[in-house]
């Protein structure tokens, strides 16, 4: 049986197809060709914002903020995504946000009446054992909480996104694949995050038209491998460089409550041997490790991103993101390096190019012009999900 | 009547896009469709502008109430001929524009916020810190002492807790007599005393060895009891918590996090410096009423400061406002200085109940 559905590598790209970023105008369409001969046209997603704009829109943020105390956070947080949002552009048409600062600011009162306990409970011993598997479900369903709230409130020809499902599916399902990674030493990783991922875009929809998602977790199985053995062999040599420097290490303790007239110049100078080793040795070598085994997950990261757009479907309408952990590794450190030279100053503009970086490797396959979706009853999810993924530190960096 | 601009209609029932002419008349516009028929009237008290002009992307007109419906221009001037008719709150997606003139005003109007409303609450603070019960404070205080027991040895003295016990109520009868201290020994050798909410006090067995005479331990006490007497620790405990709410919304909102953050760490850190002094003062009077001298609080704090690195030092004065304490030569300042060794004062306890005071934890044995 053949597959109904070509993988969009064979979609090959036309004349027409999107020309410089900063342009959505598709004036330069040919003519069509008969319908045995049409090639599927592809469409590649623009963001028009500009930094200047992202820059006055934080600042006049941060200012509200302080002078309201913190309240306006919900209405500027809105205004940035409604900026970025709009300045996204597919076909000739821009994405729309219409979630508003009051749905935000209820949800964030909503959520403060579950997360105030949840923190107070955490900082209690003995009680917070009871606390943290709460604290770490509304951490696995972060996620998909705040995608749904999003989705709801983004039109895209005036017709709105929406994502079914149920939450405490999906953090069944998150419980159960985490298990299965630490039963299985982190193997099954790709395979869980392609599953939670199908969950997810399999409960998708824009309008009546609903998303589907056949990802096959084989394709960066191979990547995670590489990826994962790099960071776990540089902890294995730091762990044995560790085990072999430790009976030094124990002079750094050897000295703790003695009188300082009575130490011994032999002690003072072992204690800064093991100084030395610690901090050169042990402490500088850790961040290290920690760094680039981070980097190598960046390619992981990359791969995934490929894969839930390359499975990814609505109707005769296919996607594919080309980035490759080489780019996406570069956005990550040029962002980093924005954030450190300017003292934070700059990190809006940091999401303002990632925003950009994911738009301009983002291609739609499919003729969207002719795509014509109704509109569906969008069941209206409350800001609730998007507080709590703001809570626990999940805030899409939008 | 005239007729007007081409442009893009959506009417949210679908998908679909139509090429349209919006033609105006007096009250507002008529949208066309490409065989002329009507598809929509749309006064201009029923319409706003969703999104705002962009160069290369127009701008979008939905109905105030929403409809799903949108008009997609891509020609300024016709924009601009709208929304001459729009309402003001109508005219943009957002009412306060993204121009120089209005982030100046908002700047100043930032910077007197900030004057007015961080001292308000430093002082809001203590207020809310007296309407909490003292039950509800004595829980917060076994919470705090029950994380301060997973990060110290606790052990049970009670020679030793005796021996403070009876500074302690010389010092309690000078001043605050309705405080009710309990004390809480730990052996480690970090030098320290200090006190957790509900009126606990957690005293370091390195704090007791490495003090000179049973005055050097009373003035830090009377310290401490400065701190139990303002209930500094709640309201520490509510400042800390309410500022970083605050920290924490500006944080979330993605505009400059770090700076909302920094800001009220910052001024967490300025109102547990005015605690300290207040602290101080508290324990000028007490020390003086109790027959104790002052000037041992300052000679502690001394030999504390000369057991700093000369580097660490010089951070201290010179960066005090990031320090939970004001800079040791203030304090030592409002306390009157420093003075010779020995002191005339009449003890508590005898010379080898001092003893035995300084060896506190050394024989003891850890609590069940």
């Amino acid at each position: 049986m053949s597959d109904p559905k070509p993988p969009l590598e064979q979609i090959p790209t036309p004349d027409f197809a999107y020309v410089g970023e900063a342009s959505y105008s598709l004036e330069s369409e040919p003519e069509r060709p008969a319908p045995h001969q049409r090639k599927k046209p592809v469409f590649r997603v623009g963001y028009q914002g500009k930094a200047g704009d992202i820059m006055g829109l934080h600042i006049v943020n941060l200012l509200l903020s302080i002078i309201t105390l913190g309240i306006y956070s919900f209405w500027g947080k809105t205004r940035i995504r409604r900026y970025m949002s709009s300045h996204l552009v597919l076909g000739k048409d821009r994405f729309q946000y219409t979630g508003t600062g009051q749905e935000l600011f209820i949800g964030w009162l909503k959520a403060l009446i579950i997360f105030a306990p949840v923190t107070f409970g955490l900082a209690i011993p003995f009680v917070n054992f009871f606390i943290y598997p709460i604290f770490f479900g509304v951490l696995a369903t972060a996620g998909f909480l705040a995608l749904r709230y999003r989705l709801s409130r983004t039109r895209w020809r005036g017709i709105g996104f929406n994502m079914g499902g149920h939450a405490g599916h999906y953090l069944w399902l998150s419980i159960k694949r985490a298990l299965l990674n630490f039963v299985t030493m982190g193997i099954s990783i790709p395979s869980s995050d392609i599953k939670k991922w199908s969950y997810m875009a399999g409960h998708m929809r824009y309008g009546a038209q609903e998303f589907t998602y056949e990802g096959d977790h084989k394709r960066i199985f191979q990547t995670h491998i590489i990826t994962a053995v790099i960071g776990v062999g540089l902890y294995m040599l730091w762990g044995f460089y560790f085990m072999q420097h430790a009976a030094s290490l124990q002079m750094l303790s050897a000295l703790e409550g003695q009188d300082p007239a009575q130490v011994t110049e032999q002690q003072r100078m072992q204690v800064e041997a093991a100084v030395h080793t610690l901090i050169w040795g042990v402490i500088i070598p850790l961040y290290g490790i920690v760094g680039v085994s981070l980097l190598a997950r960046v390619w992981y990261t990359a791969a995934l991103w490929r894969e839930k757009f390359r499975g990814l479907q609505a109707g005769e309408v296919r996607f594919k993101l080309d980035i490759t952990g080489g780019q996406l590794a570069w956005l990550q450190i040029s962002n980093l390096l924005i954030v450190i030279l300017t003292l934070g100053l700059a990190s809006p503009i940091t999401t303002h190019r990632t925003l950009r970086f994911f738009a301009s490797h983002l291609r739609v396959g499919g003729d969207i012009n002719s795509l014509v979706v109704k509109q569906d009853r969008v069941k209206r999810v409350s800001g609730f999900g998007d507080a709590m993924a703001a809570d626990v530190g999940f805030d899409l960096g939008l | 009547m005239v007729t007007g601009a081409s442009a893009r209609y959506m009417d949210g029932k679908t998908s679909r896009v139509q090429d349209v002419t919006l033609e105006f008349y007096r009250q507002g516009l008529l949208i066309r469709g490409a065989d002329g028929e009507t598809l929509a009237r749309w006064p201009y008290a029923s319409i706003k502008i969703a999104e705002d002009w962009s160069d290369g992307i127009g701008a979008i007109l939905v109905p105030i109430k929403d409809t799903g419906e949108q008009v997609m221009l891509d020609q300024k001037s016709i924009l601009d001929r709208i929304m001459r008719q729009l309402d003001y709150k109508h005219r943009a997606s957002f009412i306060i524009p993204i121009t120089i003139p209005s982030i100046l005003g908002l700047t100043v109007a930032a910077v007197i916020a900030a004057l007015v409303f961080i001292p308000l609450f430093g002082k809001a603070s203590g207020f809310i810190a007296y309407l909490v019960p003292k039950s509800m404070e004595k829980e917060l205080g076994e919470v705090a002492r029950s994380q301060l027991d997973m990060q110290f040895d606790a052990c049970v003295d009670p020679a030793a807790e005796k021996l403070i016990q009876r500074i302690l109520e010389r010092l309690v009868a000078a001043g605050d007599q309705t405080l009710e201290p309990e004390i809480y020994l730990y052996k480690t050798p970090v030098a320290n005393a200090f006190t957790l909410p509900g009126e606990k006090m957690a005293v370091f067995s390195g704090f007791l060895k490495v003090t000179k005479n049973e005055n050097e331990i009373s003035a830090v006490l009377a310290h401490e009891l400065g701190h139990m007497a303002y209930r500094d620790p709640l309201e520490g405990f509510i400042q800390e918590r309410g500022l970083s709410a605050v920290g924490g919304l500006i944080a979330g909102s993605g505009s400059f996090g770090g700076v909302g953050q920094v800001a009220t760490t910052l001024h967490t850190l300025k109102f547990s410096r005015e605690k300290e002094l207040r602290a101080d003062q508290y324990a000028i009077k007490t020390l003086k009423k109790a027959g104790y001298k002052v000037t041992p609080l300052a000679d502690f704090l001394v030999s504390v400061y000369a057991s700093v690195p000369d580097g660490a030092r010089d951070l201290e004065s010179k960066f005090s406002f990031l320090s939970t304490h004001p800079a040791t030569d203030e304090r030592i300042r409002i306390l009157g200085g420093t003075s010779p060794a020995t002191y005339n004062f009449k003890p508590s306890l005898a010379p080898e109940e001092f003893k035995r005071l300084k060896q506190a934890c050394l024989f003891a044995k850890k609590p069940e």
